[in-house]
């Protein structure tokens, strides 16, 4: 225990000598900038250093020859169509510049042809506004310097998401911009009450977090607590929303995520519909969602596009599977390796038949098996598409066939694992698979060695766990514990749209009616109708 | 602190624990029967145990498909416990029971008495109490070893042929090893044990796996008489129609059929028959001075399902006449079984329970008397109302209908 107090002690130390350091160059940073142009283009110059593509281009008045405009930028991180009307338009006016010169922030504004115009007069917000893809315009004789956006640079168009795919509905997924990523939100939620919190986080890297929620529906103190949150990170990079998961979850360590992550749009919109808050990261595509229960994670936004009936089909299918994924190789070696008697004799029979001459026990063979597909799954992800087929042919065969021919294998257990395999893929949330895949393993070392008893050992912890976890103080396992009586209704199964009358009761606190009786309304609308047309 | 001290030792004492009672599929052998003689003082233990990689279909096994599924072996000591032991002398894995189907008895022990079987199943965990119990008539190692075709494991065979006959038919009902143990417990102290028996000249083809490659066998495995225990003793036989007859007595019918001659009808070729689906007997003992009668109220609904009688049973009151008939058939069956019953002195119907429950006085001074003296003098007065819920799809006899049908209507 000692050596972890000295372990904490140390990484305090650490981090405040990095505090002390940043201080310095903060300070530094915050330097108010002079008048002179040639000054603030050389501490440009050694602030960003000779990197190639940093340019400065500068414009010389036609009478004196003398530099009178300088334009900064990063090659990469603007649009070259927007530099050259920039450019364009700040040579046309450069000779008129001696004459305006007492107010060269308005002129430049009367000239420059693009939105996005700030005066800054700091050296931090020049440093941040070249990093972020804007063109910094210097003049000779104004103190600081104007900012234009002019950020572009390559981007991805929206395609379709990769690793969330519906059958019904919207096939655009979010992209790494940020802007883009907004857009889409703002494309689906036209409304005023649509607010975004912005945030910078990592020192070297400069991300942009959007913290985007509905007013009036959000819990404000599940904002408040987010942004919180946000505030106390300090770190070097974030270059994923799983950076920013980590920090903020209510939890370390559990293998079970208390934020669903999204590609698409659709069902970011309508979670924010719910009272959810998203979290936007630039640079990815995954969008965090918070707060979330249990069963979100088996909820898909297809569910609220087909019909009704079917959706609860597939909710409990789902379930079904997650439960399948989660004890089905463990049941199997509990029940051939201590309570056989709970099968039926010719269930027994044919299973005894296939482990006749299988050399390892139960347990090692179902680890085995388990282990080796886990090792052909990250394959499938890591490997060059180009491979793929080999991989799976090589795959099929060795988890299949042929280690069942060969005798090392038993039959019996090469269904379980891939069905079990399979069942994992179903949740269509790929994080709740990973948890399940996790505790998988502990599952079938306790049945292993305990049996049935074993697997209730460990069930009943799991249990215990889940529903001690809380979402940004939601109670993880709602609607069942507690038990909220409304929110069943979108649960397990999903009522039709005509009777989802109310938002999930603990995550939207105000606000709760989502819409009025469509019959009531319906037949109110009918009636003048009537009226009218006897007229 | 004290908490990740606290996990890891209780993660230390799991492995601790290790895997002490694991036991691979391949390292059990499961008995599908048992058999259980009386030799010499002796007890014979044989065990009906299975060959799973006989069992497989496919070649994915190894050496399937051609051998024998079952393997029959015999240990013979003092206790079945002893004999138990013994087998290991000359067995390869460990016995399992928890799948054991039957449990048949040889006719020396069941007549020496079975009460060391019933206190083993019910004393030990691994034996299961809900195995069937039959009598072998001659030795159960026999029985054991002959086949069942087209069924595999004849252990599993009997136990199926067991429970549909007892659902289906009920002309020998079966009997678990609980109910067994219960009813020579009871106030009756008696149970009916089924019989199986080799038909046919006796021959050992049953014992070969070429009996699988033959379209008939004149030898086979079947359910033959009811064996009557009395206490733990076997006492006697029953055929199966008074089998039939006591199981009308003791409420035991689930299905059943009944052939029955036509009303009315004096040629031997007229018949009919009666499927039954509901069937419920109600007994009441009426103490009459120092007398008892019993009186039985049977009820019975079902379908006709074989009929040549002239009358068209649509009718009502042509179908009324069938239901007497159908009637007087049940009783016949109830008094064959209740002869049977007086013959052998043995409360096989389970009266006894029945008059113990309604006048407990009485019973303190009978019951040492019961099955010798009372039985004996009981009258039976029996009520048996049949119903034809529906005639079939089909109203007359065909000849009747065929032979009329261009002058009528």
């Amino acid at each position: 225990m000692n050596v972890f107090r000295r372990f904490r002690k140390n990484v305090k130390n650490i981090k405040t000598k990095r505090n002390e350091k940043e201080q310095e160059s903060v300070n530094n940073d915050e330097a108010v900038l002079d008048a002179s142009l040639s000054e603030t283009l050389s501490i440009l110059r050694t602030r960003i250093g000779t990197s190639s593509d940093f340019i400065i281009r500068e414009l010389a008045n036609a009478e004196s020859g003398n530099s009178q405009i300088a334009i900064s930028y990063i090659e990469g991180l603007i649009d070259q169509k927007q530099l050259s009307e920039l450019m364009e338009a700040l040579i046309a006016g450069n000779t008129r510049f001696s004459s305006f010169s007492n107010n060269p922030v308005n002129h430049l504004k009367g000239i420059i042809p693009i939105g996005g115009i700030k005066a800054v007069n700091t050296l931090g917000s020049l440093l941040t506004a070249i990093l972020n893809g804007e063109a910094v315009v210097a003049v000779e004789g104004l103190p600081g310097a104007v900012t234009v956006s002019i950020s572009g640079g390559i981007r991805r168009s929206v395609e379709e998401p990769s690793s969330q795919t519906v059958v019904r509905g919207p096939k655009e997924g979010f992209t790494e911009e940020l802007s883009v990523n907004i857009a889409l939100l703002r494309q689906k939620l036209r409304t005023p009450e649509l607010r975004i919190e912005s945030r910078t986080i990592g020192r070297y890297t400069q991300t942009r977090i959007a913290v985007i929620y509905i007013q009036g529906l959000a819990n404000p103190e599940v904002i408040e607590e987010l942004l919180s949150r946000l505030d106390a990170i300090d770190t070097d990079s974030v270059l994923e929303s799983g950076y920013i998961e980590e920090f903020i979850q209510d939890k370390t360590f559990t293998p079970f995520p208390t934020m669903i992550n999204t590609e698409r749009p659709d069902a970011v919109a309508g979670n924010l519909l719910e009272g959810n808050v998203a979290v936007i990261v630039d640079g990815t595509p995954f969008v965090l969602l918070l707060p979330v229960t249990f069963f979100k994670f088996f909820q898909s936004s297809e569910d609220y596009y087909q019909r009704y009936d079917i959706s609860s089909f597939l909710r409990i299918i789902r379930l079904f599977s997650f439960f399948i994924a989660l004890f089905l190789p463990s049941i199997y070696i509990a029940v051939t390796t201590f309570q056989q008697e709970m099968l039926p004799t010719t269930l027994l029979i044919s299973l005894a038949a296939q482990r006749e001459g299988t050399p390892l026990p139960a347990l090692l063979e179902a680890l085995l098996m388990e282990i080796t597909f886990e090792v052909i799954r990250e394959a499938g992800v890591r490997m060059p598409r180009v491979i793929g087929p080999a991989i799976s042919i090589v795959g099929a065969l060795v988890l299949g066939q042929a280690a069942v021919q060969a005798g090392l294998v038993s039959g019996a257990m090469v269904i379980v694992v891939s069905f079990t395999a399979i069942a994992s893929f179903v949740m269509p949330n790929f994080n709740m698979a990973s948890a399940v895949r996790l505790v998988r393993f502990a599952l079938m070392l306790l049945a292993g060695m305990f049996g049935l008893f074993g697997i209730l050992a460990g069930a009943v912890p799991i249990l215990v766990h889940i529903v001690s976890l809380s979402s940004f103080g939601v109670p993880y396992f709602t609607p069942l514990a507690p038990l909220r009586w409304s929110n069943l209704k979108d649960t397990l199964i999903r009522v039709p749209w005509r009777s989802m009358k109310t938002r999930p009761a603990v995550i939207s606190v105000q606000n709760k009616v989502r819409q009025s009786s469509f019959k009531q309304q319906h037949a109110a609308n009918k009636g003048p109708e009537e009226g009218d047309s006897s007229i | 602190m004290g908490r990740y001290r606290f996990f890891i030792m209780v993660i230390l004492c799991m492995l601790l624990s290790g895997c002490w009672n694991r036991t691979e599929l391949n390292e059990i052998s499961i008995t599908s029967a048992t058999g259980y003689d009386r030799v010499d003082g002796n007890w014979l233990m044989t065990l009906q145990v299975i060959v799973p990689s006989a069992m497989t279909v496919g070649g994915t096994g190894g050496s399937g498909g051609s051998g024998s599924a079952i393997h029959v072996f015999s240990t013979k000591e003092k206790t079945i416990q002893q004999a138990l032991n013994k087998s290991n002398l000359e067995n390869s894995r460990f016995l399992y029971f928890a799948h054991n189907n039957v449990l048949i008895i040889g006719r020396e022990a069941a007549e020496e008495g079975i009460s060391q079987i019933i206190d083993l199943y019910l004393r030990t965990a691994e034996a299961r109490e809900s195995v069937y119990v039959l009598l072998a008539s001659g030795k159960a190692s026999d029985v054991l070893k002959d086949l069942i075709p087209p069924e595999k494991l004849p252990g599993v065979a009997l136990a199926q042929i067991l429970n549909k006959e007892g659902s289906m038919s009920g002309f020998i009902p079966p009997i678990k090893m609980y109910e067994l143990a219960k009813q020579i417990s009871s106030d009756s102290k008696s149970a009916g044990v089924p019989e199986i028996s080799v038909a046919g000249d006796g021959g050992k083809a049953l014992e070969s796996l070429d009996v699988f490659k033959k379209t008939s066998s004149k030898e086979k495995l079947k359910l033959s008489r009811l064996g009557v225990f009395k206490e733990d003793r076997l006492i006697g036989w029953m055929t199966w129609q008074e089998s039939f007859g006591v199981s009308w007595m003791s409420d035991k019918i689930k299905m059943s059929s009944i052939s029955f001659s036509c009303p009315g009808s004096e040629s031997t070729r007229n018949f009919a028959s009666f499927k039954i689906r509901t069937a419920k007997t109600r007994v009441t003992p009426i103490k009459e001075g120092n007398d008892y009668k019993m009186q039985l109220k049977v009820k019975v609904g079902g379908v006709l399902t074989e009929s040549t009688c002239p009358a068209d049973p649509a009718d009502l009151k042509a179908s009324g006449e069938m239901e007497k008939e159908i009637e007087k058939q049940i009783q016949n069956y109830i008094h064959l079984g209740w002869k049977a019953v007086q013959r052998m002195q043995v409360d096989l119907p389970g009266f006894a329970g029945h008059v113990h429950r309604k006048y407990p006085r009485d019973w303190n001074e009978i019951k040492e008397t019961w099955a010798e003296k009372e039985l004996g003098e009981i009258k039976l007065d029996v009520h048996v109302k049949a119903t034809i819920q529906h005639p079939g799809f089909f109203s007359k006899a065909f000849v009747e209908s065929e032979g009329k049908s261009g002058g009528k209507k």
